[in-house]
């Protein structure tokens, strides 16, 4: 081995890229998108935002959002106006607690899923292989990536 | 042909652990852990493992009398 380290994440995307992960993540936890029709009655909502998220945009852009539902639970996503990248939730019958938890959960599976796709295209462009990809709800998922230098 | 290989693990909270093997020396691991942060983001701790110490890799040539 050479070097250990850990990193912190840092989601510097266009909304196209970022709206990819946030497809992927909340297909993965059970979410349909919700498209042209009612939202469904709420009582709360709650805002977050995800850390360390920044959605480069033009003019175009700075609209864009997508929401997915799950058992009454409306989940929106959205560049907020200081272009950090937020999502809100909403669903009657829940505490702004457990709100919160649902959020959070699907902000940190927006992060992993961003993060696979970046370091799958970055190791692609550079023509490293993926000899290796497990997936585990408590460990996460791990690469193995393999290369030979000339 | 030396192989270089990463073993990068996305824990479910998004925290990113890389694995760099197959780089001897110091500045060789620098150079591919920067590769690493400029790809993914913030380094909070970096260590140098055993092969980090080993020396640099250099080019033998042998001469054919």
């Amino acid at each position: 081995m050479g070097a250990v380290l850990i990193l912190t994440p840092v989601i510097i995307s266009t909304w196209p890229a970022l709206a990819t992960a946030v497809a992927s993540a909340a297909a993965s936890l059970g979410y349909a998108r919700l498209e042209g029709r009612e939202a469904p009655s709420t009582e709360r909502s709650i805002a977050l935002e995800i850390p360390r998220s920044e959605v480069v945009t033009d003019q175009l852009g700075r609209d864009e959002k997508l929401s997915f539902v799950r058992e009454g639970v409306q989940v929106t996503f959205q560049r907020d106006a200081r272009g950090r990248a937020g999502l809100s939730v909403r669903g009657s019958g829940l505490s702004e607690e457990e709100l919160h938890a649902i959020g959070e959960a699907m902000s940190q599976r927006v992060v992993r899923d961003y993060v696979v796709a970046r370091v799958k295209a970055e190791v692609g462009a550079r023509h490293y292989n993926i000899v290796e990809e497990t997936e585990d709800e408590s460990t996460g998922i791990r690469l193995t990536v393999r290369h030979w230098e000339h | 042909m030396p192989q270089r290989e990463f073993q990068i693990t996305i824990s479910p909270e998004g925290e990113v652990e890389v694995e760099i093997r197959g780089y001897k020396g110091k500045a060789a691991c620098a150079n591919i852990a920067a590769l690493f942060e400029e790809m993914i983001g913030e380094v909070r701790s970096f260590q140098n493992t055993s092969e980090a110490y080993e020396p640099e890799e250099t080019v033998r040539i042998t001469q054919q009398h």
